[in-house]
């Protein structure tokens, strides 16, 4: 029982992770995107460029 | 039952069905590719246009005159806008300013009730098809019922506000004449063709109830809304013209053609502002009304049946007030981007006191809206599953509220500007610029979203093997979205350059957007088959009621302040740089002032849409037959 719990608890870690990255992810190309299209380039991180 | 009902509709052959589905695609298509058709046509030819009269913001480059068109101009001697004196304008002995104020308000105000019902009374009919539940039908008719008596009102105001503009701003009426020229006319076809749909939309309910005559009943209100739409953006030309007019010269003789003089740089704005904003609103006025019906009775089905119409009220009103503000931002960049005077008026002068208002009206709304869904929550069992989560959501808002409506610059007296140490507080400063109040706004629609999804939830077991991934992807959405908008909001807003500060705040739309639409779009895909727990419609709070009757005063309120804010911007032209306002009235009144005759604009309203209401009961009220002792005829 307390097998199934930890392996269980791991597994929401494991997905929470994984979707978090994912997420993180496409908010950077967003805020990328989004700023680019307005004539606005950001650098790898997320500072002005130029 | 009738043989050819809804429960039938399987026995009809497929083609037929396809037949039908044919013809409102083909339908919708042609009156959506009019537009863009037009639209595409003009896109390349038409570059921004600029205030064409005298208003030049210093540092820009020279505005561009079109020779071509001047030439033609000469030739033809045209007509220019008239220049009024003082005399020109009938005195009546009250403010014409404010006669015009209140005719024009209510017509606006029944106009959008009038033209935003029959788009979700469509929808929920249409919703009743598909799903066989004759109880979307029965309260879609509910709700034209209910708003049938606003289209004569509608009427009286307009043709009200028309003699009353004619009578007491010739000059300016003969000009828009001359202007408009047939297009006026359009109008008033458009009319007869909207009374056409609507009395046979309304009256032809029961008589096209099932069956191929359904299809023809709901593509009657297809046309009543295309008719509807079509009136809507024609008169939405005539306003932006006033603010941002084109296919004119500077002294405002006509050098295009009617499509040109239309098609301003303010008008889609406009067009699809009102046309959100009118969704929103006539969702919270019909809201009121299930709200009253609800109150005032205590047989447990009619109050059934009021709580699931007050609830599909509010998803509307809600819902549709949810991208509102991203349009408002749209209009509002492009008033800049046409004249940066305009905007500034708006934003930077008087009128910006008038947008802490309107910060205090939609956090009203906001607030009544997110408690009636946590309310409403006590409708099944299963919300007890997210009850939890609402105190967190609640303080995001009243947070986000008090950082909205923090001013930036106070009103203050010599001694309390040395008190403070200077013309702005070391906190409240901050607070007061845009970017703190942009973040405040995002993260308030996105809290508002939680709710209504939480409320969503509330009755549903997800049944598919991916939820605990699907339920992650969305926690890691709200909690990246948050951090984002925080994050663009600081960092650009207050550590980098005015250029970036405004264009993060559209990544921080763009932000919340994510959050709705991979909301919808997970919870569509995950309870798709999911396990339904009981719901009790009507067990709900009497006070939960009460924010249904806060709703349309506030969007009422909210409606006439920023209607007054979008003509006042003009200030002393009633057509902005080509014909000056020489009126008694030509200037901006005190806050104190407005918000009087926003008030008793708001006021009168309501009131006529008390007596909208009483008529719609009226009509279902049946005098019992006196006994015949009583009976001696009428005296």
């Amino acid at each position: 029982m307390q097998t199934k719990n930890s392996s269980s608890i791991l597994s929401m870690l494991v997905s929470l992770i994984i979707s978090f990255v994912i997420v993180l992810a496409f908010f950077y190309g967003l805020d990328h995107f989004v700023m680019s299209i307005q004539g606005l380039p950001l650098s790898l991180n997320l500072s002005p460029a130029g | 039952m009738n043989e050819r009902s809804l429960s039938n509709r399987p026995a009809q052959s497929s083609i037929l069905k396809h037949w039908h589905h044919f013809i409102w695609i083909v339908v919708a298509t042609l009156l959506l590719s009019t537009g863009l058709i037009q639209a595409a046509e003009d896109a390349d030819t038409l570059s921004r246009i600029s205030p064409v009269g005298i208003v030049q913001v210093e540092g820009e480059p020279a505005i561009e005159k079109r020779v071509v068109a001047t030439m033609k101009v000469e030739t033809a001697e045209p007509i220019v806008a008239p220049k009024p004196s003082r005399s020109d304008y009938p005195d009546i002995g009250v403010s014409s300013r404010a006669v015009v104020w209140i005719l024009a308000q209510l017509h606006l105000f029944f106009a959008a009730l009038v033209l935003a019902v029959p788009l979700f009374v469509l929808t929920i009919e249409l919703l009743g098809v598909y799903t066989g539940d004759e109880r979307y039908d029965s309260m879609a008719y509910e709700f034209m019922k209910i708003s049938l008596t606003g289209f004569s009102i509608t009427a009286i105001f307009g043709g009200s506000l028309a003699l009353a503009l004619f009578v007491l701003y010739p000059d300016f009426m003969g000009y828009m004449m001359h202007v408009f020229g047939a297009q006026v006319l359009v109008y008033a076809i458009l009319f007869f063709l909207e009374s056409f749909f609507l009395y046979t939309y309304y009256y032809g309910w029961n008589a096209f109830r099932y069956g191929n005559l359904k299809w023809v009943h709901l593509s009657l209100g297809l046309m009543l809304n295309a008719s509807g739409l079509t009136i809507m953006v024609v008169a939405n030309s005539w306003a932006t013209f006033m603010m941002a007019p084109s296919g004119v010269n500077e002294v405002g003789a006509v050098v295009g053609n009617i499509w040109e003089i239309m098609k301003g740089p303010l008008w889609n704005p406009i067009n699809l502002h009102r046309f959100i904003a009118n969704i929103a609103f006539g969702g919270a006025v019909v809201g009121a009304y299930a709200a009253f019906k609800f109150l005032s009775t205590n047989d447990q089905e009619k109050r059934a049946h009021y709580d699931w119409m007050g609830y599909t009220s509010n998803f509307i009103a809600i819902l549709a007030f949810l991208p509102l503000p991203f349009a408002g931002y749209w209009l509002m960049a492009e008033i800049y981007a046409y004249s940066q005077q305009m905007g500034i008026t708006a934003m930077g002068g008087i009128l910006a006191w008038l947008f802490i208002v309107q910060a205090v009206l939609i956090g009203t709304i906001l607030l009544a809206g997110n408690f009636y869904l946590w309310a409403g929550m006590s409708r099944t069992d299963g919300s007890d599953r997210y009850k939890g989560l609402i105190k967190f959501i609640a303080a995001v808002l009243v947070v986000c509220f008090l950082i909205w409506v923090t001013p930036h610059t106070l009103i203050l007296s010599a001694s309390e500007i040395s008190l403070l140490g200077g013309s702005h507080h070391h906190i409240l400063g901050p607070l007061g610029i845009m970017p703190a109040k942009n973040i405040a706004v995002n993260l308030m629609l996105v809290a508002t979203f939680l709710s209504f999804q939480l409320y969503r939830r509330s009755d549903k077991v997800a049944t598919v093997s991916w939820a605990p991934m699907g339920n992650a992807l969305m926690v890691a959405i709200y909690v990246v979205a948050i951090v984002n908008i925080i994050f663009l909001g600081v960092y650009y807003g207050y550590f980098t350059n005015t250029v970036y500060k405004v264009g993060s705040s559209v990544a921080q739309v763009a932000s919340t957007l994510v959050v709705i639409i991979a909301g919808i779009i997970i919870d569509t895909l995950m309870f798709k088959h999911a396990k339904t727990l009981p719901s009790h419609w009507g067990r709900i709070p009497d006070r939960a009621q009460y924010a249904l009757f806060a709703l349309p005063i506030a969007f009422t309120w909210l409606m006439g302040l920023m209607g007054y804010v979008r003509s006042s911007v003009k200030t002393h032209w009633h057509v902005y740089t080509v014909m000056k306002d020489n009126s008694p009235d030509n200037f901006i009144p005190t806050i104190a002032y407005a918000g009087n005759m926003i008030t008793i604009v708001t006021v009168l309203f309501l009131l006529c849409v008390l007596f909208m209401f009483w008529v719609a009961n009226l009509s279902s009220t049946r005098q019992a037959k006196p006994a015949a002792a009583d009976a001696g005829g009428v005296v």
